[in-house]
């Protein structure tokens, strides 16, 4: 069939050819043969049954070589290559005819010029005169996806349509096709009960059509069903979503006006009530209230906002809340945090350049006398309206003394006592202390809470705020003071740290206004979030570091595998690519994020010691070290053998050995215990990942996995006084204690308690240098790199400092402005 | 005669004064004198005076007196008189100067003296036998003048003790409660001690009636005011109400040490039991006193103060099997034997290993290469002893440098290892603890062990074997050196190691790198691993900073005087030095090069 009309064509075209050739004669010849032959041609009316039955089909339009139609007047079709110009080929021919102003080109507007299927034929021109119409191979998809339209195959009918819109962009009809398969499906979702997502579609076909035909009307009914129903199960936050959505869509549907007066009516009386919770000096309530008539209509903003800033509340966006069993073995992040929170101490970190300077809010003055050995501490009298703890007198301090220096209490301070010699009130607002021996930083060593003896224990006298309301998802922190009625300035009175199930729906969460606060982003997010202005973003003055540290515990841990941990590890590389996500170009928006470091305290640190060489990774030395590893461990078992052979009088033969270092050749697999941080988390799998390479395993231990049995630990820190901080982090205690040194060689931990023992801040300085040059070298632990932290802040919140030292810090001065 | 005699004497006298007689009648001709008789004699008079253990004891001295001196020769009687003042003094009998005034009131005023009795003696005439006597006790007498009593054996000496007894201000204790109470502890004391203990029990008008008034008192004070030469001990007690009950609180002075006790306190219902409370204290007070005897190594042998008087109460015997003795000196002036100073020595213990009544027989134990005055030889001194037994459950040993109290030694290892001498095996498993910020460790005390043996680590050296008894003082404090420098040198050379550590890992990769190329027939590839090889720290190297660590550390332990810690520096830098040596060995490396050079060679040869 095709070779018997590729034959037909063959002579059409050359006599086309030859009238085009001979100007005047040539219309009327290729009338004359097109009537003769066209007689084999399919017709245009077979094309179009086939077409209703399904050939070709959509997918074969979709992945097929394009074809057109040229209908000729005699209704035969002649199926060809697309020709060109397209859309509309007639028409544009029509309008060049017009312009042409040479016989060539006049010439050239009079002809259609096609391709036959196949590729090898010529090209071959067909006179316009003859064709009545050209079906271009898009109309056929267009007619294809009324077909499925009239199906209801809106998936395909969709696919299509994005296809017609990649080869004809901007083509009107695809356009209006598209506006009509947004209604079709919308329609579907409604029927199938699908509310929520029928909006979606009728606000995009809105948005794209204002006068789609019933659109209006099926948006109003789709609203009212979903308002209704969060209306009816009393969530009013859906409920004024949804109308304000209508509202937004269609600023005229009756429906929107409906609901809004509803919402609005209710929101009043919320308010109503809240004035009357006020009038209680119930103003927790009355926040409650005013907050949730703004969420029921947002148009009540300005009445709630007197409500609101009476009591304001911060919601703060968590992944861990108090209580919750992470199975990390030393203090996590959010420990620190809530321990922040709850606690005001004696003395608290409040700015830092090479050192960290503390202030207290409790004394007026210390003053040290004999040398330093006595220090009397002058108590405020006065408090601040904005402070939140109660005030303290020094019986209360003396108090802290006893409890802190009674060795068999809970609350024994092993570092203080080895420091107090005695401690006395001498009125109640003064107190003195004295010292067996001075202490270098006296506010280090008192960053300690106030505590009182209480029936069942020590209690916490200095409280910042307590913990009121809690639940699975939410912990509500109430200030332990609140601020009196009257004053001119009101501060946060509240703080709701509310769970998120991962980092990524925290983040979601601040994005959409639920909470106000993320103590802390991704490296990568950071510069995402500085690019919107409803929120700011603080850098931490202190960057948090990343570590791995060794189970004194475990006895899989010899001095070359750690070695080649230290050598194999592509800190660059991970630090990059995993925990910073370096782009290209990012060097040149801003400083990095992130720096590999020698030391676990920032780099900038006075007890960073200046010859200190970050350790070059090494894959090389690193298997070399595993292979010493496994020697090791071969002539351990080697000797243990020998010697077990020789007790029982035998002699071991070769094979045996031979068989012995074969087996015990096995280097063991190590588990990992990781922060729960989910970028240390990233990082860690990205460091097992490396250590395949020299053939160590190391098992990265699932999220709150909770147990003693593991050998290397991701670790991160942020160490505000190193000179106080690096004992508990080597011996990874939360105190400095002596027995949790037990695990260091000896001479490490005498340089620990020389350290500790520093009688100058020279020598302290000395000593700690001295310390990073050691660990450095010896390998007790792996540093990897310190990454700046951000918080993100709603801009509503304000009175942070400029670069906080921690999450809360001045918690108690920030103010929300509704 | 004779009998008829003794009896006459040890009517008007005393038993002493009867030996006294009989050892004069030793120098009566042969055949006068019936020693069978006048053992019977005095058996029978011991036996009136209702003290046989007494007439015993005479009879041995009788019959001693009898063989060491039948002639009463000057010399011999000199001898026989120390033995005769000796015995007399062990058995409470009266001093030299009381023996006199006896010998005074046994001549006949009217008696000639012994030279003019001989002179005018009529060989014919049988010499009645009282002038024997009389002569026997003349001569005596005048040796008396001359006589200087030897000091009594400690064994032989009673406890003169004295009891305070403060009562609260309290209207119910009226002077008849007090009095009563005094009593029932005089009773209580001589119930328990007999004749060991020489008892007064005072009512103190200067004493504080509480426990705490009984921590103010101060050795210096007492030391004067209850002399060593007038009392052995002195107990204090306070008693006062407490609630419905009575406290009881008491303390020991021991006056040969100048040391007080802790204070034991004990509470009772009963006013009427109080006696028998300050009784129970006593036990646990009382601390006897042992005085050297000899000692052979580490064996040593005491005399118990009091030993040859048991006590009746073998609750309160002085000294037990497995009990422990802490040794000290008494320094005394040599003219006036006053005491100059008392040297107590720590650690130093003795453990009871055999009692036989004033006879104590224990091992002396004493840290570990540390030397132990007791002992030795020593003029004007007393090497004494306290028998002490666990008070509390544990004790606080600190260790601190020597020579600097205020300097604790912070996180030390000890480790804590039951055995009775340093030498002895491991009795049971040892503890291993760390000293706290205090320098301090807690010894816990175990019943089925005496004794324990602190082995203080620092680093790889032990820095001081030291032995211990826990719970006979709450807290104790150990000097020990400074090994600050040698400890120094062992993290560097710590860290030495490391960096060789390294450095072996990095020539085998070179080396590896090296062979590959050869056997890949790329000679020059494996010279350029070969010439980063040599380019890594070598021998020279590693010696020079091995040099860096030990000789300004030698220096310094040479200018501490620590001879110890430089003979550890030497000894461990040296053995470094053979490891460099053999890591760096240079033959080795020659090898190593040829045979490269063979692998490259082969390769190109299979090429």
């Amino acid at each position: 069939m095709i070779d018997h009309q590729k034959m037909i064509y063959r002579l059409l075209f050359a006599l086309t050819a030859m009238v085009a050739w001979a100007a005047p004669v040539a219309p009327c010849l290729a009338q004359n043969l097109t009537t003769a032959d066209s007689d084999e041609l399919p017709k245009l009316e077979d094309l179009e049954a086939a077409f209703s039955e399904g050939r070709p089909s959509a997918e074969e339009l979709m992945k097929n070589d394009p074809r057109d139609w040229i209908v000729l007047k005699s209704e035969s079709v002649i199926v060809s290559e697309p020709v060109y110009p397209r859309p509309n080929t007639l028409k544009q021919l029509a309008d060049k005819l017009k312009k042409a102003k040479t016989a060539a080109e006049r010439a050239d507007a009079k002809v259609v010029k096609i391709f036959l299927p196949g590729g090898e034929e010529p090209e071959y021109q067909i006179s316009v005169s003859v064709i009545k119409e050209i079906i271009s191979h898009e109309d056929l998809m267009i007619r294809r996806v009324d077909e499925l339209l009239k199906q209801g195959a809106i998936r395909d009918a969709y696919e299509m349509l994005l296809v017609i819109d990649q080869r004809v962009p901007g083509w009107e009809v695809v356009d209006a096709r598209h506006q009509q398969l947004i209604f079709r499906e919308a329609i579907v979702k409604v029927e199938a009960g699908d509310n929520a997502t029928a909006l979606i579609l009728l606000e995009d076909l809105l948005e794209r059509n204002r006068d789609f035909a019933g659109v209006s009307k099926v948006i109003g009914e789709v609203v009212d069903d979903l308002t209704a129903a969060a209306f009816e199960d009393g969530d009013f936050p859906r409920a004024e979503h949804y109308t304000r959505r209508l509202f937004n869509a269609d600023r005229q549907n009756p429906v929107a006006e409906k609901w809004g007066r509803k919402l609005l009516g209710y929101a009043n009386k919320k308010l109503e009530a809240a004035a009357q919770a006020t009038e209680k000096r119930n103003y927790s309530e009355a926040t409650n209230l005013a907050a949730e008539a703004v969420r029921a209509w947002k148009g009540v903003r300005s009445k709630a906002r007197p409500f609101l800033n009476r009591h304001q509340r911060l919601v703060v966006a968590v992944q861990n809340l108090p209580g919750e069993e992470n199975g990390y073995p030393v203090e996590s992040a959010p420990d620190r945090r809530i321990e922040e929170l709850t606690q005001v101490n004696l003395f608290e970190p409040k700015r830092r350049d090479e050192l960290v300077y503390f202030e207290s809010d409790f004394f007026e003055q210390w003053e040290p006398r004999d040398l330093g050995r006595r220090v009397t501490f002058t108590l405020r009298k006065t408090r601040g309206a904005w402070q939140s703890q109660k005030p303290v007198t020094a019986s209360a301090l003396a108090d802290t003394f006893r409890l802190r220096l009674d060795p068999s209490g809970p609350l024994f301070d092993e570092r203080l006592a080895s420091y107090v010699k005695s401690y006395r009130v001498l009125s109640p607002y003064e107190f003195e202390v004295e010292f067996l021996r001075v202490p270098l930083r006296i506010e280090s060593i008192l960053n300690i809470p106030v505590s009182v003896a209480g029936p069942e224990g020590p209690q916490l006298a200095s409280a910042r705020f307590v913990i009121d309301k809690a639940t699975d998802t939410e912990v509500s922190y109430k200030r332990t003071v609140p601020e009196p009625d009257g004053a001119a300035r009101y501060h946060v009175a509240e703080v709701v740290e509310r769970k998120y199930a991962s980092h990524e729906k925290a983040v979601q969460g601040f994005i959409r206004n639920e909470v106000q606060l993320m103590p802390h982003l991704h490296p990568w997010e950071v510069r995402l979030i500085q690019r919107k202005s409803q929120y700011v973003v603080k850098k931490y003055r202190l960057p948090t570091t990343h570590s791995i540290q060794f189970n004194p515990k475990s006895e899989s841990l010899s001095r070359e595998i750690r070695k080649a941990l230290d050598y194999s590890i592509d800190r660059q590389t991970i630090l990059d690519r995993y925990v910073l996500r370096k782009r290209v170009g990012d060097d040149d928006i801003g400083p990095a994020l992130g720096r590999v470091v020698t030391a676990p305290y920032w780099t900038e640190c006075y007890a960073t010691s200046p010859v200190v060489e970050k350790k070059q990774y090494d894959l090389r030395v690193g298997m070399a070290m595993m292979i010493a590893a496994k020697l090791k461990l071969q002539q351990k078992a080697k000797r243990e053998f020998i010697a077990a052979e020789k007790e029982a009088e035998r002699e071991p033969t070769p094979e045996q050995l031979e068989e012995l270092a074969e087996q015990s050749g096995v280097l063991p697999t190590l588990k990992m215990i990781c922060a729960p941080d989910p970028t240390a988390r990233v990082a860690a799998e990205a460091i097992c990942s490396q250590m395949k390479r020299i053939g160590l395993i190391i098992e990265l231990l699932p999220e709150n996995t909770v147990t003693d049995d593991w050998d290397l630990l991701y670790r991160t820190s942020r160490m505000v006084e190193p000179l106080a901080e690096l004992w508990p982090f080597l011996a990874i205690d939360k105190e400095a204690r002596v027995d949790s040194l037990a695990h260091l060689p000896d001479w490490l931990a005498q340089e620990l308690v020389n350290l500790d023992n520093s009688g100058s801040f020279a020598s302290a300085t000395e000593q700690l240098h001295l310390l990073h040059r050691h660990l450095a070298a010896e390998g007790h632990y792996i540093p990897l790199w310190e990454v700046d932290e951000h918080m993100a802040v709603n801009k509503s919140v304000s009175g942070l400092a400029s670069e906080p030292l921690s999450v809360y810090q001045d918690i108690e001065r920030w103010t929300i402005k509704w | 005669m004779v009998v008829n005699l003794f009896s006459t004497i040890v009517r008007r006298l005393s038993l002493p004064a009867v030996l006294l007689v009989l050892v004069g009648c030793g120098g009566a001709p042969e055949g006068q004198f019936d020693k069978a008789a006048a053992s019977e004699t005095m058996i029978q008079a011991a036996a009136s005076s209702e003290n046989l253990e007494v007439g015993v004891r005479y009879l041995d001295l009788f019959k001693d007196a009898m063989v060491h001196d039948p002639k009463l020769d000057p010399v011999g009687s000199r001898r026989a008189l120390d033995r005769v003042l000796l015995n007399l003094q062990k058995y409470d009998a009266p001093r030299p100067e009381e023996l006199k005034q006896i010998a005074d009131k046994i001549l006949p005023p009217d008696r000639p003296s012994t030279k003019e009795v001989e002179k005018n003696k009529d060989p014919d005439i049988e010499e009645p036998p009282e002038e024997s006597l009389y002569r026997a006790v003349e001569v005596m007498a005048a040796a008396f003048d001359k006589y200087k009593a030897p000091p009594t054996p400690i064994e032989f000496l009673r406890y003169r003790t004295i009891i305070e007894v403060a009562f609260d201000q309290s209207p119910e204790f009226t002077a008849a409660v007090r009095e009563r109470v005094r009593q029932d502890i005089a009773e209580s004391v001589s119930r328990t001690w007999g004749t060991m203990w020489r008892t007064e029990v005072v009512d103190s008008h200067w004493l504080s009636a509480t426990a705490e008034g009984l921590k103010l008192l101060q050795p210096e004070v007492l030391v004067e005011k209850y002399p060593f030469t007038e009392t052995d001990k002195v107990f204090f007690f306070s008693v006062k109400p407490s609630g419905a009950q009575y406290e009881v609180a008491g303390v020991e002075w021991d006056s040969s040490s100048r040391e007080l006790t802790e204070i034991e306190i004990a509470l009772t219902h009963q006013k009427q039991l109080i006696g028998d409370v300050v009784r129970g204290l006593l036990i646990k007070l009382f601390r006897p006193v042992l005085e050297l005897k000899r000692k052979e190594f580490s064996k040593i042998e005491f005399r118990l103060m009091g030993g040859e008087y048991p006590a009746p109460d073998p609750e309160a015997a002085q000294v037990v099997i497995k009990d422990i003795v802490r040794p000290f000196l008494r320094f005394r002036n040599r003219k006036d034997k006053t005491v100059k100073k008392i040297q107590m020595l720590p650690l130093n213990y003795v453990v009871i290993n055999r009692v036989e009544r004033g006879r104590v027989i224990g091992t002396h134990i004493n840290p570990s290469g540390s030397y132990s005055p007791f002992g030795g030889k020593a003029r004007s001194v007393d090497q004494l002893g306290l028998r002490q037994r666990p008070r509390v459950e544990s004790s606080s040993v600190q260790l601190v440098m020597r020579g600097r109290l205020d300097r604790p030694l912070v996180c030390h290892r000890v480790e804590v290892i039951p055995k009775l001498t340093v030498r002895d095996s491991n009795l049971a498993d040892s503890t291993h603890m760390l000293s706290d910020r205090q320098g301090r460790v807690t010894i816990t005390r175990d019943p089925n062990f005496t004794n324990f043996w602190l082995y203080v680590r620092s680093g790889e050296f032990i820095l001081a074997k030291i032995p211990y008894v826990p719970g006979i003082t709450a807290s104790d404090t150990v000097e020990l050196p400074d090994d600050a420098v040698r400890l120094r040198v062992e993290g560097e050379i710590s860290m030495l190691r490391g960096k060789l550590l390294d450095s072996v890992a990095r020539r085998a990769t070179f080396m590896a790198e090296a062979t590959g190329a050869a056997k890949a027939g790329k000679w020059e590839d494996a010279q350029a691993a070969l010439a980063k090889m040599d380019a890594m720290p070598g021998l020279d190297d590693f010696k020079s900073e091995l040099n860096t660590i030990e000789v300004p550390s030698v220096e310094k332990t040479t200018i501490l005087r620590q001879p110890y810690a430089t003979a550890k520096i030497k000894k461990k830098c040296s053995q470094v030095a053979q490891i460099l040596n053999r890591f760096f060995d240079k033959k080795k490396d020659a090898e190593f090069r040829e045979k490269l050079r063979d692998t490259y060679e082969g390769a190109v040869a299979d090429q």
